[in-house]
């Protein structure tokens, strides 16, 4: 059996997302996986491009600005994660859709203009939330 | 050619048993075949859900051949596709009898979920909803994704929470009149709304309970028993838009678009059209769900799915009946069983015995097992004149 006091999920940091996490934690930035052959941009970062197949790739930093497209108000989650909070949808303004917590207290509704969070959880792991602008 | 009967079903009430997962299954194999005419020794194939990670006895299927002595010479597993689950196992079922492997197979789906710690089970569901990596993170639930399609929905069409809403009493209406449902008393709008928040917007009253539950299907080459009650399958569809939850490409999260995908693949050469069926069983654990597949289908135009809906179109007696059984919100929903519950109330519907909930001259209908964000579905049209 799962240990039930372990069950916040982190991310699995990986040399082909250690890029993404890297950059999030150290600069604060929300970056795309680019591939370096065929210019395809993806979220989350993938290990093969499905468009060409390559393994190389870059990673580009977005503005971090987006629109929330969906969200909910949680009463009830596993456990491991606090209740109430927002869920959402968000729509980066490059053009990418990403589920995300948005925190900061105020109430969201769809359409509203929300920035990237950066939230440390521990010395590896920072999560992308966002908050209301 | 060959054809797929479906001519015996049996289903545990729904709700909470204080039973191991074979004490609840065994009875409901015997009754699936003695509603068929069928002893265990016709039994050429045995499909089943792959049961929960938290039962005992792994490899049960396997194990349930020894405890009742069938001998499963055509076919023999269990299967899995998460919420598909159910609806997966008797389409394999039917295949099994078309290919001509075998001309009996059951198939069937127990699923104990009340005994399972509700945190223990919200962290397993976490790890197939999302991706592991980037959306577990936050903790989704299923429900907070079926919140955010009703947000949504509000948002865009400017639809009046009452009317989904309804949607939950139009089903306790049709789970008072089933005797296996887990919610039988009738509720009030008003009951809804003074029923817990579970997600905003859903209230407790809304969406599907976890439920334990057991149901089965015999499926065979010809009609068997008592003319009238074999059933034929006329058709499955699948379909699957290739996409884990939510795509990186924004889409349009209201528009079920592998509804009409499957539904398409049903219709392709069945001779039978969507305005020939006569009712839809939905796997939709919350309102939103019966509105955006019949939306998708083109029962009702965009946007105004909740509202026909509020008006009295998908009760059992409406225009276009949907979910007759009370559905995953009030007949229950036990994740792995549902989508044969679902097959079962269409069977029940197409005998023409339903009781009080009946579909007046019911000759087609449909189950819609549909995956939301995980973005699958499987759909079986049943009925027509050969019983």
């Amino acid at each position: 059996m799962i240990d039930l006091g372990s069950l916040q999920f982190l991310p699995r940091i990986r040399p082909y997302n250690e890029p993404f996490w890297t950059r999030l934690r150290e600069e604060g930035v929300f970056t795309i996986q680019q591939c370096a052959k065929c210019g395809e941009r993806q979220f989350p970062p993938r290990l093969v491009c499905p468009k060409c197949g390559s393994r190389e790739f870059t990673f580009e930093p977005l503005t971090g600005t987006a629109t929330v497209y969906a969200f909910s108000r949680v009463m009830r989650a596993p456990a491991g994660y606090e209740v109430p909070r927002t869920l959402a949808l968000v729509d980066l303004d490059e053009g990418f859709r990403v589920f995300t917590e948005i925190v900061g207290g105020n109430p969201v509704r769809c359409g509203d203009r929300v920035r990237l969070k950066p939230v440390p959880v521990d010395e590896m792991v920072t999560l992308y939330k966002f908050e209301p602008i | 050619m060959r054809k797929a009967y479906i001519t015996g079903i049996a289903m545990s009430p729904v709700g909470r048993h204080d039973l191991l997962e074979h004490e609840l299954l065994i009875p409901i194999l015997i009754d699936a075949l003695n509603d068929s005419e069928l002893t265990l020794n016709d039994v050429q194939g045995f499909v089943m859900s792959h049961p929960r990670v938290y039962t005992k006895q792994r490899y049960f299927a396997n194990w349930l051949t020894h405890q009742l002595r069938i001998k499963p010479s055509a076919i023999l597993m269990e299967v899995m596709g998460d919420g598909l689950t159910g609806a997966l196992a008797v389409r394999q079922a039917v295949q099994e009898v078309l290919l001509g492997n075998a001309d009996v197979v059951l198939a069937s789906a127990v699923s104990l979920e009340t005994t399972v710690n509700t945190d223990l089970h919200l962290s397993f569901t976490l790890r197939a909803l999302g991706d592991v990596d980037y959306t577990a993170p936050f903790g989704p639930t299923a429900l907070a994704v079926m919140a955010m399609e009703t947000n949504r929905y509000i948002y865009e069409y400017g639809a009046k929470i009452e009317d989904l809403h309804a949607i939950g009493v139009k089903n306790r209406l049709h789970a008072s009149m089933n005797p296996i449902a887990q919610f039988r008393k009738p509720i009030t709008i008003a009951d809804i709304e003074a029923s817990p928040m579970i997600v905003e917007p859903l209230h407790l009253y809304e969406v599907s309970p976890r439920s334990d539950g057991a149901a089965a299907v015999v499926v065979s080459s010809e009609p068997l028993g008592r003319p009238g009650r074999s059933i034929e399958v006329k058709a499955i569809g699948f379909d699957h838009t290739g996409v884990h939850m939510s795509d990186d490409r924004p889409g349009d999260m209201l528009d079920f678009g592998v509804v009409r995908g499957a539904a398409d693949k049903v219709f392709k050469g069945s001779g039978v059209g969507l305005s020939d069926v006569d009712f839809f069983e939905i796997y939709a654990p919350a309102p939103i769900h019966e509105v955006l597949v019949t939306e998708a289908l083109g029962l009702f135009p965009r946007g105004q799915g909740a509202s026909a809906a509020a008006a009295g179109a998908t009760r059992f007696d409406g225009l276009h009946p949907v979910s007759t059984s009370g559905g995953c919100i009030c007949r229950g929903h036990p994740p792995l069983a549902t989508p044969i519950y679902d097959i079962c109330e269409v069977v029940t519907q197409l005998r023409g015995e339903a009781g009080e909930r009946q579909v007046r001259s019911a000759e087609h209908g449909m189950t819609f097992t549909e995956m939301g964000m995980y973005n699958g579905t499987v759909s079986f049209l049943m009925g027509g004149a050969e019983r």
